[in-house]
């Protein structure tokens, strides 16, 4: 074989090798974590594997194949919904719940597929968004599962799992750390077959990669459906966990998609290790800064702006610029044995257009969060006199027509850009608009309800 | 006993040290372990309103308490731990986790609609700690976490009236006014607006017993802009009463729209929506003459079992400590504590069992009135007293809220007479 090609391709390299060994040794560890970690850490510990997780999904829809959707929560939602049907009324055992919901989500995933790939950059995250909210509307309307109110999961379902409490919480915990490794394994293999290479082809230029003859729209369609399951999976266990539902809650915008969009950001999109720096970093800034109230999602919000303005490779992206560091085998370099250089190839192009969409995305997820934080803020502003008597009357906020103050926020903002690409690219909020009047608006609203 | 064991974190220390700054004179006792008692109620979002109350009530608690309680033959300090549910029932479910999990508390508390009490009673339930909530009509804390009547729930107890209290209320409330009894029915798609307008258990077949009409047009979307469907409706059917549960927003676009659209009903009583002085005001002159239930006022003849203030004492040193109105949530927050308190008291042993065991045999006189489990409707319910009353406007543009029926709690004094609108 090297006979007929003088040169051959690696994959792994030295920190690769190094990286795998660490992830195998810390995975052991974990893995071991109901013997060393009290309650309160395992339950941490398997809220920061969904996030992760979810990330992770998110990252390979917007860093790989350019689909930045701003509607997962539709999908995350899907599944937790799926675990209360099918626990309550099917008779499943809640833990079997979790794979039926993962195929319910890929199954639901190809129509909403073929409808919003007609749409692009901007006009899809923003289709992705409405699908959601649908989806959420959907949900008010099932009574017997609550409704609008939402409903619980009983004690005798969830004591169903496992005879005690320790074991539960065990098994539950097992369960989170599985998922994890299913959804980077997954993703790890996806990017290492062939369509991992169409999907970088697709990543560095869409229109390069379809003139080699890549399939993009195939390659797209894989990656939403395989994200689509996934999400529902990681829904199903998250709402195991909460035990309760409600169709706001399902279907936030704020906790399952700005939350993840800011993780894949700030962690560096693009990058299989980017989630898990970026989850790490959210976590860290969520358990210091929770007790300072809204000013936390400010701070967040700021933080995602500046990495887009300022880093947008990302944390990782910046650490394996200058060190050339990989956790996971997923570069392929070209070796030629007369000299040992080697060219990269699995290190995401400097587009600028493929950056565009990468701002859009860290924007949006920083504005989402910023104005979450602001409505907080205005919500303690107007605790002088309750939070409603902010609205004097129906048209000074409530009645308005512009109801859907977070799709205005970024239709608004969104406009297309001039460039050859026509991708959408959003611009900072001005400084006073969450405050002056979304913040305003918002008061009156439920912190979960995008509108 | 348990504190050996337990991991310091961050987080604990620093939730020690702020609770610690309200439970100073509790300090210093060392000893004997803290009874710790975790509380979730909405700070912020759109159920704030309901959370405005906490920390004066849990200031003025935990003096009365001083130096702690007496559990057993011991002395323990108590601390509060408070959380701010954000409005939002994943949040709520989430701290309620961390209370039990992170922080040991011996007892969770929980208040402010089904979005707070019910993700916290889940937590409790299934962690199998105490919880007592209140400050949500029982149905839809009961059905709404798929309650069985005939075994109830075993961790999780809650004192609050019901619909069929509003019902009562409601009834009375109209009884005495000359109207054609049709009435015009509004009712979200939420919690609350589900329960209210329930086929079976909530108010139309309440009313159609009563020989009064009911106008319903279905579920709407909450924060709805638009209700000329209903307003058009209720014209076209000459609806003289409009009733249901509103969130405060959705009932200012309501009242606003009905004016606009030349809609006078003669009253108009409604729930949740007109609970706040702040939500009435913001109405002006309209919201003079609007009718909804009243759990608690200052006029209630009830003193509190602990620091043995009256109902009017309390409502004037709220006033007098934040310079705000008193509200109905005031009296029930206070109350919580109070049972809270009491249960603790009362426990054997600083142990789930015993805490158990002690809120079973609760008999409690409160700021709120009479607490006592075993006789509610369900195991888990204990139910308290609702009349109905009317906002009325002073000449300065401040607003009273005056009891006008008691036919449902005779206890309590009657402040005036229904007006009708218009």
């Amino acid at each position: 074989m090297s006979a007929e090609r003088p040169f051959r391709i690696a994959r792994a390299s030295t920190s690769s090798r190094i990286g795998l060994g660490l992830v195998g040794l810390l995975f052991l560890l974990l893995a071991a974590a109901p013997w060393w970690a009290g309650r309160q850490d395992l339950r941490l510990l398997a809220e920061i594997y969904a996030y992760i997780a979810l990330a992770s999904l998110w990252n390979l829809l917007a860093g790989y194949a350019g689909l930045v959707s701003v509607g997962q929560q539709a999908f995350v939602g899907l599944g937790g919904y799926a675990l209360f049907a099918l626990a309550l009324f099917g008779g499943v055992g809640p833990l079997w719940t979790i794979p039926l919901a993962g195929l319910i989500g890929a199954l639901v995933a190809v129509p909403v597929a073929l409808l919003v790939f007609r749409l692009r950059g901007a006009y899809f995250a923003i289709g992705t968004w409405v699908v959601a909210e649908v989806f959420r509307l959907l949900a008010s309307q099932i009574s017997s599962l609550g409704g609008g109110s939402g409903t619980s999961l009983p004690a005798a379902v969830v004591t169903s799992i496992a005879a005690t409490r320790h074991a539960r919480e065990q098994l539950i915990y097992w369960v989170a750390l599985g998922l994890l490794v299913l959804v980077l394994g997954a993703v790890v293999l996806l990017l290492r077959s062939r369509h991992g290479l169409a999907l970088a082809a697709v990543r560095d230029d869409e229109v390069a990669a379809g003139s080699c003859g890549v399939e993009v729209g195939r390659a797209k369609l894989l990656v939403y459906v395989l994200a689509a399951g996934g999400a529902a999976m990681l829904g199903a266990l998250i709402f195991l966990q909460k035990l309760r539902i409600s169709p706001d809650a399902a279907f936030s915008v704020n906790d399952w998609t700005a939350v993840v969009i800011f993780i894949a950001v700030i962690g560096g999109l693009g990058r299989v290790e980017g989630p898990i720096i970026g989850t790490l970093v959210y976590f860290l800034l969520r358990e210091t800064l929770a007790p300072y109230g809204s000013l936390y999602l400010l701070v967040l919000g700021v933080v995602a702006i500046a990495v887009m303005l300022f880093a947008r490779q990302g944390i990782w992206g910046a650490i394996a610029d200058r060190t050339g560091w990989h956790l996971f085998p997923l570069e392929r370099r070209v070796i030629l044995p007369a000299r040992s250089s080697s060219a990269g190839i699995g290190r995401p192009a400097a587009d600028p257009h493929r950056a565009h969409s990468f701002a859009l995305a860290g924007l949006i997820g920083g504005a989402a969060l910023v104005m979450a934080g602001a409505q907080a803020a205005a919500d303690r502003m107007a605790d002088g006199k309750g939070p409603w008597a902010a609205c004097r009357g129906p048209e000074s906020c409530c009645g308005s027509p512009a109801q859907p103050d977070h799709a205005a926020m970024v239709q608004g903002r969104l406009r297309p850009d001039s460039d050859p690409a026509a991708r959408g690219v959003l611009e900072p909020p001005p400084p006073q608009s969450p405050s002056s009047c979304g913040g305003h608006a918002r008061a009156c609203r439920s912190p979960n309800e995008p509108g | 006993m348990n504190t050996n064991n337990q991991r310091i974190t961050r987080r604990s220390v620093m939730a020690a040290g702020w609770a610690s700054t309200l439970a100073a004179p509790a300090l210093g006792q060392g000893a004997n372990r803290p009874i710790r008692i975790g509380h979730v109620s909405p700070r912020t979002g759109p159920l704030a309103a309901f959370g405005e109350a906490d920390a004066f009530v849990q200031e003025g608690i935990l003096r009365a308490i001083g130096q702690g309680i007496r559990v057993g033959n011991r002395i323990h300090p108590v601390q509060i731990l408070s959380r701010d549910s954000q409005s939002n029932p994943s949040r709520a479910a989430e701290v309620a986790a961390e209370l039990i999990l992170r922080d040991r508390v011996d007892l969770i508390t929980a208040a402010a609609a089904p979005d707070t009490v019910n993700p916290v009673s889940d937590q409790a339930e299934v962690n199998e700690v105490p919880c007592i909530t209140t400050n949500c009509p029982w149905q839809p804390y009961f059905f709404g976490r798929r309650g069985d009547p005939q075994r109830g729930f075993e961790w999780t107890w809650h004192f609050f009236w019901g619909l069929e209290d509003v019902i009562d209320a409601f009834l009375a409330l109209w009884s005495g006014a000359e109207t054609n009894k049709v009435v015009g029915g509004l009712f979200p798609n939420d919690a609350d607006g589900n329960a209210w307008g329930d086929s079976r258990l909530g108010l139309p077949p309440a009313l159609a017993r009563n020989g009064y009409r009911l106008i319903d047009t279905g579920r709407f979307q909450p924060f709805s802009n638009d209700f000329t469907a209903q307003i058009s409706a209720f014209k076209a059917a000459n609806v003289q009463i409009v009733t249901g549960n509103l969130t405060p927003p959705d009932f200012a676009t309501f009242w606003t729209q009905a004016g606009q659209q030349g809609f006078r009903p003669k009253i108009v009583t409604i729930g949740k929506a007109l609970l706040f002085p702040s939500a009435v005001a913001a109405l002006g002159e309209r919201g003079h003459g609007l009718s909804t239930e009243i759990w608690w006022t200052p006029s209630h003849p009830f003193r509190s079992g602990l620091t043995g203030q009256t109902a009017r004492e309390l409502a004037a040193a709220y006033t007098q400590a934040t310079g705000r109105p008193w509200t109905q949530p005031v009296g029930y927050q206070h109350a919580l504590f109070e049972v809270a308190i009491d249960v603790l008291k009362r426990a054997e042993r600083l142990e789930p069992r015993a805490i158990l065991d002690a809120i079973r045999r609760t008999d409690y006189r409160s700021i709120i009135g009479p607490v006592r489990w075993g006789s509610g409707p369900v195991k888990n319910v204990a139910k308290t007293l609702l009349v109905a009353g009317q906002w009325k406007r002073r000449p300065n543009g401040a607003f009273d809220l005056v009891v006008t029926t008691n036919a449902t709690a005779p206890e309590i004094p009657v402040g005036g007479q229904l007006e009708l609108l218009d």
